[in-house]
Formats: structure tokens, sequence, C-alpha cells
């Protein structure tokens, strides 16, 4: 009995010591309510983000739906399996799953379905496509005139005309770089390759195309005339004598014409907030509140009011744009549509806890 | 009965033992002779599952074997050495549910041993009477002894000799390995002698000296050629 | 029952190198803390006499320092030895206890079960009193310097938080915490094993503690091969899915091969 002593003593210093640990551990009681004004139907699937920040670091996740509040801060390995789980829309899951074994992968989502398109070292180009649940695949090996090319180059994105799969791509690294467009022609097994126009610029990436996997990706309309696009601009720089180029991020918005195969200008500088690609519109936030809507089809373009005031966090989920304004209780969401307010939402922070984080926190609907 | 069956065992590249097969009685001294190095301590692991057999089988009156009914004792301490004698039997008594206590004050009191005394104090022939002690106390219905008097004084010998002789092994089965056997010559039923891990002679020590009027050194020295 | 017995004597059995080792631990912690604290107050005071000091002290710092890191250094390699020596040490000499413990008439597990909760007993030990130390010397930490009227910035949890050697030991989650607490297990295992192993085969050859390093790697070695093929095809709670059941796999092989060595196959 005596050595048990020892043991229990051992257990003693084990239960203080974990009692310890367990007062550091941090373990958020906040809780949270989203409750709908109006239009209930847009917030069925809806999720709402809120971000915690200090200056010191720390940090809390939640997020809120119609029906729970979730802390999604500080997750154990297993509820963050499960977490992922839900997430991930099990239709998708073996295209994914396909793209996945391959070194470098881009997909886009169109109406008929996911397009992915990926290489497998430089051996060969895969383009895969999700209809319903049946995953095809097209192999473009070395053989097939210019795939090497393509493989060896970076990719800025897809989009989709008369059925096939176009990247845009910048080909080689470097100075002065050239932006080509490849067509994928998975009938005649054939890649033809275009240079678009551009001097000194390039375009680094295409709106809309998914560079890694996302569970919620926005449709884009195949088809479109105007493919929306990020540009780069080099610039000679000279300093302390010597010169060197530099590259940038252009501003503005720009786009890729399919039938001029140059690329426009759809808005000059300016500040923006966001901009979503939705089927075949391109909306942008500007200051102010107005939306700019361009139809990709036509390049035709219009404003309209949304926002009054310039308070909050705005996002956009496809075409809806969600707008939340912080107040006492924490924040009112509103979501717009077509310009129009279509439904209107509550968080509110339901406890001590969530009231103490309130002043730094913030809200996002995505 | 302990009956050892066709028993092998190889150590690297030396087969210590070929093929070994005899029997040890309960109630007898069965004495496993042999000059150094021939298998003996070998054997006695191998009985008790301390360095298995590559073959053969060892059955106790017809059954594996049951450490509760054979004890062994080995010809050093098998606890750390700075356990005292006291330290040791507390061991005992927590897993050898048949170890009786008395038998051992009994036994710590026969031998003059000092329950407080740690066993790196101990001389060698003090530690082979703790170690017997311990062995005993388990109240075994087999006691296997490695080397029981090998570099201990006279009179520790002459304690335990004395043991053997009394009614506390009494009904005891005993397999004794040694290499000097004068000492324990006149309490011996049973000799196997061994050579090069074999069995060369086995007999009935009795029946030598009767028959034949031979000592076991006697067969040693016809057998060894010492 | 006894193996409650046998792990009484186990911890016993550790306790002296046990005390050692926590009281060089804390020790250590302790002197150094003070060495950090005099050495900062000293520039501080020196900063404060030549101008405005715009310098801020944070725990992390004092975390970040090598004499601590070695300190946890120290107490993680020496759980790695004992979980070997637990073992050797019963082979040493030629009175090995080991021979007492294999002849004991009990299933033969009790005395693998006994180190394993000891080892584990320990390591919890070593964990608690990291806890309750870190605790004391935040306290000591923010008292002295503001006594001095040094500013301290950031807390305790951001502290932790960024320490890349303390993070495994505050866990997110309690579930996080047990986890951990079974991979260490499972390295444990893997001493086991080997120890067993090598001492099974050490009469009949040379190269046992080679062919132990071998089997056990092997056994590492496959899944993880298996596992970087699997890796790129799935998604992360599948993953996870494969980790749980590798490393319930690696548990059951290490505890059916100890069992297999430590019954049928040790020898003394």
């Amino acid at each position: 009995m005596k050595r048990m002593w020892n043991v229990a003593a051992l257990g003693a210093v084990i239960v203080i010591g974990l009692g310890t640990f367990a007062f550091d551990m941090r373990d958020t009681k906040a809780e949270w309510d989203l409750a709908v004004t109006t239009n209930p139907e847009v917030w069925k699937d809806q999720t709402v983000n809120l971000y915690y920040n200090t200056e010191e670091g720390e940090k809390e996740r939640f997020e809120v739906t119609i029906d729970q509040s979730q802390v999604t801060t500080d997750l154990n390995y297993i509820e963050q399996a499960l977490a992922y789980d839900d997430e991930v829309d099990s239709s998708v899951r073996d295209f994914y799953r396909q793209l996945s074994g391959l070194s470098f992968v881009q997909s886009i989502q169109t109406p008929d379905g996911y397009i992915g398109i990926g290489q497998d070292g430089n051996k060969e180009i895969a383009v895969f496509r999700l209809n319903g649940q049946d995953v095809t695949k097209q192999i473009f090996g070395t053989d097939v005139n210019g795939a090497s090319e393509l493989m060896d180059s970076p990719w800025a994105g897809l989009f989709v005309r008369a059925g096939n799969v176009h990247v845009i791509y910048r080909d080689g690294y470097g100075e002065n770089p050239v932006t080509k467009i490849a067509m994928i022609d998975e009938g005649a097994k054939q890649i033809k390759i275009e240079t678009v126009k551009l001097q000194d610029e390039a375009i680094s990436s295409v709106t809309g195309t998914s560079w890694a996997f996302r569970p919620y990706v926005a449709t884009i309309d195949a088809d479109n005339r105007f493919i929306p696009v990020s540009m780069t601009e080099q610039t000679s720089v000279t300093e302390g004598g010597e010169t060197y180029l530099s590259e940038q991020e252009k501003a503005g918005l720009h786009a890729y014409d399919v039938e001029t195969k140059q690329v426009v200008e759809l808005m000059p500088d300016g500040d923006m907030w966001n901009a979503t690609v939705y089927e075949d519109q391109l909306i942008a936030l500007q200051e102010g509140g107005t939306e700019l809507v361009v139809d990709l089809k036509t390049g035709k373009q219009s404003t309209r009011q949304v926002i009054d005031g310039s308070v909050g966090t705005t996002s956009y989920v496809g075409d809806q744009l969600y707008h939340a304004r912080p107040t006492k209780e924490g924040a009112v969401i509103d979501v717009y549509q077509d310009g129009k307010a279509i439904s209107s939402a509550v968080v509110k922070a339901t406890n001590d806890e969530a009231k103490a984080l309130l002043p730094s926190t913030q809200f996002y609907v995505e | 009965m302990i009956e050892v069956l066709g028993v092998k065992k190889r150590y690297r590249k030396k087969q210590v033992i070929e093929e070994v097969s005899f029997t040890a009685q309960k109630g007898e001294i069965t004495c496993l002779i042999g000059l150094n190095g021939t298998g003996k301590s070998t054997i006695l692991k191998g009985i008790m599952g301390l360095t298995p057999f590559d073959q053969g089988t060892v059955l106790v009156d017809g059954k594996p074997i049951d450490l509760n009914r054979v004890a062994f004792v080995p010809d050093h301490s098998t606890f750390p050495i700075h356990f005292t004698i006291e330290q040791c039997e507390a061991f005992m008594r927590d897993f050898y549910p048949k170890f009786d206590p008395k038998l051992f004050a009994r036994l710590v009191d026969e031998f003059k041993l000092f329950p407080e005394d740690k066993l790196n104090e101990l001389s060698k022939g003090t530690l082979a009477k703790v170690n017997l002690a311990l062995g005993i106390a388990q109240d075994p219905d087999y006691l296997l002894l490695d080397e029981p008097f090998s570099g201990i004084d006279v009179f520790s010998k002459e304690q335990i000799v004395e043991l053997f002789s009394s009614d506390i092994m009494e009904d005891r089965g005993v397999l004794i390995t040694t290499h000097e056997i004068e000492d324990i010559e006149y309490l011996v039923d049973k000799a196997v002698m061994l050579n090069r891990g074999r069995i060369v002679r086995e007999f009935d020590v009795e029946d030598v000296r009767f028959i034949h009027g031979k000592s076991i050194v006697d067969v040693m020295r016809e057998e060894y050629g010492a | 029952m006894n193996l409650l017995k046998l792990l009484g004597w186990e911890v016993e059995r550790a306790t002296k190198p046990y005390l050692i080792l926590i009281t060089l631990l804390v020790v250590a912690q302790f002197a150094w803390l003070g060495f950090f604290l005099w050495s900062e107050t000293n520039m501080y005071e020196e900063i404060r006499r030549t101008g405005t000091p715009d310098y801020v002290l944070t725990f992390a710092n004092y975390l970040g320092g090598t004499p601590f890191i070695l300190s946890i250094g120290v107490a993680v390699a020496a759980m790695v030895f004992f979980s070997f020596w637990i073992w050797y040490r019963d082979f040493q000499g030629r009175g090995t206890f080991m021979m007492r413990l294999l002849l004991m008439p009990q299933k033969r597990m009790i005395v693998f079960g006994a180190k394993l909760v000891t080892m584990m007993l320990m390591i919890l030990g070593l964990f608690s009193v990291q806890w309750i130390a870190l605790k004391l010397q935040y306290i000591a930490f923010s008292s002295w310097l503001d006594s001095q009227m040094i500013p301290v910035g950031g807390s305790f949890e951001q502290a932790i938080r960024f320490d890349g050697a303390l993070s495994p030991m505050y866990p997110a989650s309690f579930v996080n915490f047990l986890i951990h607490q079974v991979l260490i297990v499972l390295v444990i295992l893997f001493i086991f094993a080997f120890v067993l192993i090598e001492r099974s085969l050490w009469q009949r050859t040379l190269w046992s503690p080679i062919i132990a390093i071998l089997m056990l790697g092997a056994l590492i070695a496959v899944p993880v091969t298996a596992f970087f093929f699997l890796e790129s095809r799935l998604f992360m709670d599948e993953m996870m899915v494969v980790v749980g059941l590798g490393l319930m796999g690696w548990m059951s092989v290490t505890v059916w091969l100890s069992r297999l060595y430590l019954t049928k196959k040790l020898s003394v």
C-alpha cells in the first residue's frame, strides 16, 4: 500500500496540472443568433461568418446560420474533419479527386457542370468534365501540338466558348511576357494557340477561375463574349543607376473580348470594394454604394444605386450582395439582387460573452 | 514429474543443447551434472521459459508449466541490488500468490539473515541463502536450483545441505545443477550427466552405489576422463 | 489489482531519477527567468537613461531563450531515454530483475502494462509540472516587470500560442489533448516493441538491434509510403479517417508484437 502513495502523489500532480491547463484553455462561450426579418428563403443555406480580431492577436471565428451558432476557432481534429465533411458536397468529390492527383489544376463551373484542367508533371494535360455524377477525362500528351508549351507555362485561367475549354496563359517566365490563349478541342484532339496583342501588359488571372478546391464556386456562362480578367503591367524603374522592370497589378476592371481578341477596359481605376462574375454578368460594387453591371454577352454597362452610406462590410454570393452594418447588439445584414433589396436579417449577440466581443467583430456572408 | 522432451537450443552459431530428454520425480533430488558450459543452466532456464527452447516440450505432471508450482533459484540475485531482503519479500508477497511469509520467516531465522540488509551488502553465501529462502517460501512442488554452491563459504554450504534433509524439503521435487557434486553426493537420488549439450548418462545413484560400488564422482571420472 | 501493485513498484523505482529531473527542470527555468529579468531590467534602465524607450517585452521573449528551449529538450530526451531504460535497467548486470518479473505466476503483459502506465504517468506529470511552472513563471515575469514599470506586451495565451515548442503542450481542445497523448503512447509502444524484439534476439545474433530496427522500420515505412500515395487523392476528412485507422493499426501491431516477444521469445 505504501507504494501506492507514490502513484497517488503523481496522480495528484497530474490532476492539478490538468486543472491549470483547463483553466488556460480557451473555450469561448459566445453565442449568436440569426433572425431573418424578410424573405427567409434567401437564408436557407447561407452562413454568416463572424471574425473577431484584436490587436493582441486574439482570434475567434463563428459561423451563424438560421439553425445554429458555431465556433470554428480551435476545433479539435475530429470536429475539423466533420466540418469539412459537411462542407464538401459529395457530388463534386469524384471530380476533384480526379484533379487532385495532378501537379497543376484549375477549374470553373458552367451551367452544364464543372470543367477542370490539370497537368500531370510535364507528361500530359487532362481535361475533366463533371456531368451529373460522371466524370469524363480527355488526355493531351506531348505528341499533341502545343501541349508542351502549355505545360511549361503558368496559367491565368479558363473560359468556355463553343463547347471548348480555353486556357489563358503566359508564355514563358521572366521579362516581356506574351499572353496567349490555347483552345483545347477535345473532339479533334487538338490545341490551337493564339497570341493576345498586349504591350507591356499581361493577363494575370481570369475572374471566377478556381485554383484550388473550393466548395462554393459561382456559375459562369459559357459563350460570354467578355471574359473578366486581372491585368499586370510592366514599368521600367531606374534606381541607383540600375534599370529594371517592375510588374504590378493594373488598376481598373478589364475583360478579354473574345470577338475582337483584345483586352478592353471596362472601368478605369477607382476604388472598388467587391466584384463578382455570375452567369453572364460582372457586378462590381463601387465607392458610394453604386453597382456597375456589365452584360458579358453584349458588353453593355449600367449602374445602379444599392447601398446607402459606406458603413459595414460587403460581399457577393453569386449575384447577391450582402451588406452587413454593425449595430449595438450585433449587425443588420441586407441582401440585394438586381439592385433591389430582397431580404434582411439581424445577427444578435445572445449572451454576455458574445456582447464582449462585439466591438472587434466583423460580419461577412460567404 | 518434470518431463523434458527432446529440447534443443542454439546460441548464435553454437548448438548448446543438441537434443535432451530426461525426467525429474517429485519427492526426489535430481542432479544435472556437467562441466562448465555444458548447458545445465540453459536447461533450467528453458524449463522456466526464461530462455525458450528452439524445439521440444516441457511438461510438469503432464501439463505445461505452472509457475505457481515450480520455483527457480538462480545462482545470482534476481532483485535490484539496492533492494533490502524485506523489499524482496514484499515483492514476492505482492505477486506470488503461494508465497508463505511464515515459511520465509522461519528460513530467515534458520539462515540467520537480517531483513533490513541490502542485497549489495551481502556475501555470496548469504545471498545464496536469501535466494533459496525466497524460492522455497513460494511453497513450490518443484524447485529448480542453479549452482547453489558455487563460490560460497563452507558454513553456508553446510546450512544449505542441512536444509535439504529437513522437513521443509519433504515431498518437493528438486532439480539441481552443480559441478561440485561432493557436497550433496549423499542427498542425490538421480543423476543426469551432460556433455557437449547431450545426455551421456542418466542413472539411479543408489543403484550405482550398491550394485557397482561407484560414487557419482567415479562415474564422472569415467565419463569426462578427468 | 496486480497491475496496480506492479505500477506501484515501477513508480517507486523511478521516483528518484524522476524527482531529480523535475528539480533540474524547474530550477533551470526559474534561474533562467531570474537572469533574463535581471539583464532586461538593466538594459531597460540603460535605455531609459539615454532616451525614451519604445521597447516592449513579451513573455515570448523569455520562452524563446535558449535555456528555456533546452530545458524542454532535456525533458523530452529524458522521457525518450527512460522509455528504453525502464526495460533495459531490468536486464542490467547478472542480477537481472527481468528474470524475477518473468517468473511471476502472472500474465506477462502486466509487466508491459505497468511499464507503459508508468511512462505515461511520468510524462503527464512532467506536462503538469510544466503547466504549473509556466503559470508561476508568467506571474513572476509580469509582476516583476510591473514593479519596475517596464511595459509588458501580449498575454500568456499569445506567448504560448506562437511558441513552436510549447504549442503541442497547449492543444486547442481537450479532445486534441487526448489525441496528442495517444500519439505519445504510440511512440512509447514503438520503443517498447524495439526493446522486446532486441532482447529476444540478442542471444541468437549480434544483429538483434538492427533486425529490430528493420522490422519496426518496415512497420513504419509501408503505411507511410501508402499514405503519400493516397495523400493527393483524398480529401481532408477522408485523410483523417485514414490517419486514424493507421494509428490504430500501428497501436495494435506494436502491442501484438510486444506481446508475442514478451510471452514467447524473450530471453534473459
